[in-house]
């Protein structure tokens, strides 16, 4: 029954006018920013950081969690219509998506994915209720060492996921681990890396990086590409036939459960989901020859994929405090702006936000199919927008935006500096979304290693005497001995190469 | 291509350069022992990971495209004298009077020493290889850095730092015309009416956003509104 009350808690605060505001607030967002190419869920939650500080907790993560899941929806928008994908997440839904639209069932395709992802939301969102509570008490048994083994778990599978260099991404974590030092050490009060900069004291502040190494560097890398526009397709009746919904209910269902799982994985995420989908779907049918030329399953599994994982890696964030992809490390980001420390204790001292938030994913979802079905016709309008247009736009809304953090100019003058640095990241192939995640539990990582040895006295073998930390680093180290592994290598490097084409 | 200017090579050592950095100014820190560390230990450690990982990551690309005659005369013999360096170094360093603190510091610390014996690696080859061997690598062997086209990254960065030298200067309103006008020279297509009326409608929407929806305490034009 314990379930049922902290529902009703969590559906109490959802529906508060202001919360679902707000969340209406950031499914539009989030379907706007999705059906734009050019900038993703990362860039934009980067760019509102600063503004989430002038809300209410509750309200500013409903509304962050609202962008991210709207731009998978309006990811598919533009897949099908114009066979440009607004998300990495609906790149597949490309293949399929506007092959089908080329035949007339644009519609057909739109409503599918639309109905399939509330499906995969809905089914998302139980799951986060189902294992939430579980993976918390288990998480409150955990002591420093844990911790410790836990987060670097975290940190080594995600770099192990994501795509390109394993060794490159691992120095990446690193180096966010490193950035995440600078300022007052907590223990002593030592100041590092702060080069007398009263700014740095605190810390570097985790809004103008995101903001330069998302924001900025992929503003200058789509200026240097030119970006073509080609015109949309006719959306025409959106009720798909009888064979079409015959054949994607199955579809969806398998999609949904795929992207459950790869979603709570750390470095999995919608992108991984909607791209393991596509390629069950085309094992699982029985006419592959028609995949890549309007399979309507082809639509249906991933959208529903990349829906479910972006629900599901809400998991291992809400549970215990470690981000399992870049938007993830945002909201933890956009946590601690708000003074709250993730991790379980925030569903014990904080029930009131955890359910409300839940729920509000929920009813976040309804609202998207009513934003992107029926309104379809205003966000097709939004793609005749060109870049050059957006691309100062984006750029003053980070600028300003970094200044009100603390009113002051130094925070603009970072993300001037972190955009330079996360084109450079980009230029030599070295992604951020690591970096990112170093840097979100660099502080906490310290701090948990230095209890850890203080408890131990200088003890290292703490970290393999304790039963939980010991299995920990066991998978971990099974996790890199595997990467390196010449079989799985080239197998893991397969997969990326289909995602980059 | 160059074998230097691979992306690999070059990711590795933009890893070095930052972890020479954090040593060179974590250097005041004190690192204080496993116990009781120190404001300088994490860092510390960090930083010598950091050189580790940026030397495999810019030789493994380097010995990749390395002929076979040129790993005997070079790289044999290079990694034997690394090798040994690290225990030499080790153990007598200290027996010398005359050499300063932070020598015999780091020839005490096992995992400094063979973060320095990886950049010495580093150099070593650095220098050997195109003197000796070849720089020059077959196509396709690895992927080389595209040319940045310096335009965009620079008129955006100009932009924003325009942008915090005029806002508490002049305002926002003359702060956002200087950045909307340079980061659109960055663009490749450049139309004077669309950045005006690109000015007008974002001076409108940020005044009503920031000033008057979120009430932020930010001057529109300095000393007017």
């Amino acid at each position: 029954m314990d379930l049922l009350n902290n529902l009703f808690l969590g559906l109490t605060v959802a529906v508060s006018f202001q919360n679902l505001l707000y969340a209406l607030l950031g499914c539009m967002v989030g379907t706007l920013i999705g059906v734009l190419p050019g900038i993703g869920p990362v860039a934009t939650i980067a760019m509102l950081l600063p503004i989430t500080f002038h809300l209410p907790p509750t309200a500013s993560l409903i509304m962050l969690a609202g962008i991210y899941y709207g731009a998978q929806y309006g990811g598919s928008t533009t897949s099908i219509l114009v066979n440009l994908p607004g998300e990495a997440s609906s790149v597949v839904t490309c293949i399929d998506g506007y092959q089908m639209a080329r035949k007339g069932r644009a519609g057909a395709a739109l409503s599918i994915s639309a109905v399939g992802s509330f499906f995969a939301g809905t089914v998302g969102t139980l799951i986060i209720v189902l294992f939430a509570e579980p993976l918390t008490r288990m998480a409150q048994k955990f002591g420093p060492a844990d911790y410790c083994s836990l987060m670097a778990l975290g940190l080594v599978a995600a770099v192990v996921l994501a795509s390109g260099s394993v060794a490159k991404a691992i120095a990446m974590v690193f180096l966010g681990l490193l950035f995440g030092l600078v300022g007052t050490d907590v223990n002593t009060g030592a100041q590092r890396f702060t080069f007398d900069v009263p700014e740095l004291s605190d810390g570097i502040d985790f809004a103008p990086i995101a903001m330069g190494l998302f924001g900025i560097a992929e503003i200058v890398i789509n200026l240097e590409r030119r970006m073509e526009r080609t015109g949309a397709i006719k959306v025409g009746s959106l009720w798909p036939t009888r064979e079409e919904i015959r054949r994607s209910i199955p579809a969806v269902i398998r999609g949904t459960a795929l992207g459950s799982i790869l979603g709570v994985l750390p470095g999995g995420g919608p992108t991984l989901g909607a791209f393991s989908a596509y390629t069950l779907e085309k094992k699982l049918s029985k006419h592959p020859e028609e995949f890549g030329k309007g399979a309507v399953e082809g639509v249906a599994s991933p959208e529903s994929a990349n829906n479910a994982a972006a629900q599901t890696s809400f998991i291992p964030m809400l549970t215990l405090g470690i981000p399992s992809n870049a938007v993830m490390a945002l909201m933890v980001g956009a946590m601690i702006i708000q003074g709250i420390q993730p991790g379980p204790e925030v569903m014990t001292k904080k029930p009131d936000l955890f359910w409300g938030m839940i729920v509000s994913m929920w009813i976040g979802n309804l609202m998207l199919v009513i934003i992107n079905l029926p309104m379809i016709g205003m966000w097709v309008k939004l793609l005749t927008l060109p870049y050059r247009f957006l691309a100062p736009a984006i750029l003053l809304f980070c600028a300003i935006g970094a200044y009100s953090l603390q009113n002051s100019t130094f925070h603009v003058l970072q993300v001037a500096m972190f955009g330079v640095l996360g084109y450079i990241f980009v230029r030599l192939g070295c992604e951020g979304a690591p970096f990112l995640l170093g840097l979100v539990l660099g502080p906490q990582m310290e701090e948990y290693f230095r209890r850890a040895m203080l408890l131990s006295r200088g003890d290292p073998m703490v970290f393999l005497q304790r039963p939980i930390s010991l299995g920990l680093l066991i998978t971990t180290a099974l996790l890199l001995v595997l990467m390196a592994l010449p079989s799985i290598k080239k197998a893991r490097e397969e997969a990326f190469q289909e995602e980059e084409t | 291509m160059n074998r230097f200017l691979s992306k690999d090579f070059l990711s590795g050592v933009m890893f070095i350069v930052f972890g020479l950095t954090a040593l060179y100014f974590g250097n005041h820190l004190a690192l204080g022992t496993p116990v009781r560390m120190g404001p300088g230990y994490v860092p510390h450690k960090l930083a010598c990971i950091m050189l580790i990982l940026g030397g495999i990551i810019s030789l493994v690309p380097l010995f990749g495209t390395a002929t076979r005659l040129e790993k005997e005369a070079i790289w044999i013999p290079v990694g034997v004298a690394v090798i040994l360096f690290i225990p030499a170094a080790h153990y007598l360093v200290p027996l010398f009077d005359s050499v300063p603190p932070w020598l015999v510091a780091v020839a005490g610390d096992w995992f400094q020493l063979i973060a320095t014996a990886g950049l010495l690696a580093l150099l070593l080859l650095g220098a050997l290889v195109p003197i000796f061997g070849t720089a020059r690598a077959a196509p396709g062997a690895l992927e080389p850095v595209e040319a940045p086209k310096w335009k965009p990254i620079t008129m955006v960065t100009i932009g924003i730092v325009l942008f915090a030298v005029l806002l508490e200067r002049t305002g926002m309103l003359p702060a956002l015309v200087a950045l909307v006008l340079v980061a659109s020279l960055g663009s490749e297509e450049f139309k004077i009416v669309e950045v005006i009326g690109n000015m007008v409608v974002l001076a409108i929407l940020s005044i009503i956003v920031f000033k008057i929806g979120l009430g932020m305490n930010i001057a529109v034009i300095e000393g007017v509104w």
